[in-house]
């Protein structure tokens, strides 16, 4: 070792708490090439003063240059420092699947569900294993026919049908690290804010690669061009378009997933090959599902007698959110009579029974909607799904 | 203004835009609680008000925006609009005045004297306030559409219809400008060229493709669907009388062959529309007459045709039977698509309640009439007078309950 270096390591070793001294052979030692070295100076640093910018900026940059493993992308390289730094500094990201870790605006989790975990839909499933759980788990297939595994997946349905939780199984299916994000997160009244966030949101996530970047209401943040007089939400679209592009940088590892009630509001650049150009239908849960859901929304509450099954065949065309109103509604109804009565009674099949009665499906108005669109504007069959669940529906 | 309130109100303008107008007025009430002197927010919380169709709280709203900023012409343009809505016509063209005197130079306040004008028929007016729409709006598609719509309500349908085709090529996506212009179109064309009916019904399904939100665009098709079909009922019908007048008991081949010649008029009809309909159009006929009683109707209307032609090919004596037998179908047929119609649109169904009550009441009216003169002059007048007057009570009744304006 360098005499210099030496003397200073001396120098740290004989006072530990001397950030500035320690700092100055944490610079040294960068500047000899010791980056590993350099590095872990520098997580002793920030143990004692953890916003000290030098120290931070150390361990970036040395996270950023390829470590002598190779790992294949940034992340890996992060991920391996992360691990060689355990013992020394708090980790950089946290893989424990109970817990969340925030990364500026957005928050990146590990999810603990998986595809098995969703009742029913079993057409969904199969849709979601062909786009995209079969070319994740064949990659050497998906190289062999050239293709990439770049690219995006819209979920699109009526509302309260579940593909937000569709989305985070897909993620926890693949052992993603999963960042969702909705309008709120995006949108800032300052002229550029909202780009900068979306730029960060992808830096965030293809930092966390393997990500998945769940945008939710897509169509609010990809809204068609020509509908929008506010020019800074143009502004949000375009660079939508740049990042999942990834012009700036790779996207591989980085999963987008978008989830709309209205797909034909959403800008038919964003739909292009590359971006969004797969399209799954989420519909109103199948019967199986539908009494999943009903015991899912009756697990923690006193029943007697109820026939889930039976509910759930009476519920045709109930959304997920429309059955936990149901059940809402039940529990209101059992509370209202035993707070008359004073005699507490349990929650039974009439009960439940009287609430679907009350509660109408609420999808009517999206189905009026998609309907003009699937006999309208079908344009290159895109809405097939569509229209023959609507076909099947008025059978 | 705070940068947190700025920031909430530029939200609630993106909601407004996206039509997400629940949430836009719920974060627009919280935005003028905390700010209750801000004028914006109660300008933005009317005009989500106005997108939910709560024109009451949007005009207080708009009531409240007025009161802060009486020399702003957005406050008054939201409380003309929600006087519109509400049926307050001549309040509302006060409101657009005002709106005017205080934006003079901006399109949309003489648009909406144009627009509250046009509500109260006075038609000069609204075309005066139109031209200055055009004069400083030339540029923007909606000012050519509020201008079309001055014209279509005031009869200049080429006006009109040369005002939404301007629009159309200022922004071929304004989904108004399709449907004001496919309306006028039908307006103008002849009840009996197919082609317009065709063309107006795929105006319509572009400006449903346009904004597939709007169910009226989507219901304008269907009542063209509809008139096509009565009209194609009719033409039946007709034919089917005129072989039982003209032809039914004659053996000659003029007479056999007149029929099945005729029936080249309603196919021509038939096949003229269907060939001039948007694909989309096309496919939503097939669609909508294999459903439901519209399926049995055409069904009738084809049993009629079947039998005229099959009734050429028939002795004399059997071809006389058959021609009841093909009024029977072309009648059931109209029966069958005026209980549908009726069935699947509520206000048919009430226009055609009005018009039958009206003429119950006039029959109960003139019968009356009648039993009174002859109660003045027959020898059991006293009995026919009073049965006279109550025939004449009941039609006054029930003239008074159908004719009332809904």
């Amino acid at each position: 070792m360098d005499p210099l270096l030496q003397s200073l390591k001396s120098a740290v070793d004989a006072a530990p708490d001397d950030v500035p001294l320690r700092m100055h052979y944490a610079d040294m030692l960068g500047r000899a090439g010791e980056r590993d070295e350099a590095v872990r100076q520098a997580a002793a640093i920030l143990q004692r003063e953890p916003t000290h910018a030098g120290a931070l900026a150390i361990i970036t940059t040395g996270a950023a240059q390829p470590a002598p493993s190779a790992p294949a992308t940034d992340a890996d390289a992060l991920r391996q420092l992360d691990a060689e730094l355990a013992d020394i500094a708090p980790p950089m990201f946290v893989d424990s699947d109970a817990e969340d870790s925030s990364t500026g605006l957005f928050d990146v989790e590990r999810v603990g569900i998986r595809l098995a975990d969703v009742g029913g839909m079993t057409e969904v499933k199969a849709r979601l294993e062909a786009a995209v759980l079969a070319p994740l788990r064949n990659p050497e297939l998906v190289k062999l026919y050239g293709k990439s595994l770049r690219g995006g997946l819209l979920l699109y349905g009526p509302p309260g049908c579940g593909k937000t939780f569709i989305a985070r199984a897909l993620a926890g299916e693949i052992n993603a690290r999963f960042i969702s994000v909705s309008l709120a997160d995006i949108l800032d009244m300052y002229i550029g804010q909202s780009e900068r966030n979306i730029h960060s949101l992808f830096e965030v996530a293809r930092a966390n690669a393997p990500c998945v970047v769940f945008l939710d209401e897509v169509d609010a943040i990809g809204q068609k061009r020509s509908q929008m007089r506010n020019s800074a939400a143009r502004g949000s679209v375009n660079q939508l378009l740049t990042e999942m592009d990834g012009i700036a940088a790779a996207n591989e590892g980085v999963y987008v997933l978008g989830a709309t009630n209205h797909p034909w509001d959403v800008d038919v650049a964003l739909r292009r090959p590359g971006r969004f150009d797969r399209m799954v239908l989420v519909l109103p849960p199948d019967e199986a599902a539908r009494e999943s859901i009903v015991r899912y929304h009756l697990r923690s509450r006193p029943i007697a007698g109820v026939d889930p099954g039976k509910l759930a065949k009476q519920t045709e065309g109930y959304s997920g959110a429309d059955l936990a109103y149901v059940c809402e509604s039940a529990a209101e109804n059992a509370l209202i009579d035993s707070a008359r009565t004073g005699v507490v009674r349990m929650i039974g099949q009439a009960d439940l029974e009287a609430a679907v009665r009350d509660v109408r499906p609420s999808i009517g108005p999206w189905l009026d909607t998609a309907r003009n669109v699937a006999e309208f504007a079908n344009e290159g069959g895109v809405y097939d799904d569509l229209l023959a669940y609507l076909r099947r529906r008025r059978k | 203004m705070t940068d947190t309130q700025a920031g909430a109100l530029e939200r609630v303008r993106m909601l407004c835009e996206l039509r997400r107008f629940d949430e836009a007025a719920a974060l627009a009430r919280r935005s003028t609680a905390t700010a209750p002197d801000d004028v914006d927010g109660w300008c933005l919380l009317a005009q989500a008000l106005l997108g939910l169709d709560d024109d009451e709280e949007a005009l207080r709203a708009a009531g409240r925006a007025v009161a802060l900023a009486p020399d702003h012409e957005w406050p008054h343009r939201l409380r003309s609009i929600a006087l519109t809505s509400l049926g307050r016509h001549q309040d509302a063209l006060g409101a657009a005045i005002e709106c005017v005197r205080c934006g003079p130079f901006a399109w949309q306040t003489h648009a909406r004297v144009a627009g509250a004008s046009s509500a109260l028929k006075l038609h000069d007016q609204a075309e005066i306030a139109a031209s200055r729409t055009l004069e400083l709006g030339s540029t923007d598609s909606r000012a050519w559409v509020i201008a079309a719509g001055v014209a279509a309500s005031k009869g200049d349908r080429e006006l009109a219809a040369r005002r939404y085709r301007r629009a159309l090529a200022l922004d071929p996506q304004d989904a108004d400008a399709h449907a004001g212009l496919a309306r006028t179109e039908l307006k103008r064309s002849s009840p009996l060229n197919p082609s317009g009916l065709a063309a107006a019904a795929s105006g319509l399904a572009t400006a449903t493709r346009a904004d597939p939100r709007s169910l009226a665009h989507r219901r304008g098709i269907d009542a063209i669907l509809r008139i096509f079909l009565a009209r194609t009922a009719y033409a039946v019908c007709l034919l089917c009388v005129i072989v039982l007048r003209a032809t039914a008991h004659s053996g000659t081949l003029a007479a056999r062959l007149t029929p099945v010649v005729l029936l080249a008029l309603p196919a021509a009809f038939v096949a003229h529309f269907v060939a001039h309909l948007d694909h989309d159009v096309r496919a939503h006929l097939f669609r909508t007459i294999r459903q439901g009683l519209i399926g049995v109707a055409v069904a009738c209307e084809a049993v009629a045709v079947g039998v005229i032609v099959a009734g050429a090919f028939l002795p004399t004596t059997a071809r006389a039977s058959t021609v009841p037998v093909a009024i029977l179908g072309a009648i059931l047929s109209r029966v069958t698509l005026a209980v549908e119609f009726r069935r699947k649109v509520p206000a048919l169904r009430q226009r055609q309640s009005r018009f039958l009550g009206m003429v119950v009441a006039l029959a109960f009216v003139g019968a009356g009439a009648l039993l009174i003169v002859a109660g003045t002059q027959g020898p059991n007048g006293s009995a026919a007078t009073v049965a006279g007057v109550i025939s004449l009570g009941i039609g006054v009744a029930v003239g008074l309950k159908f004719g009332r304006r809904r």
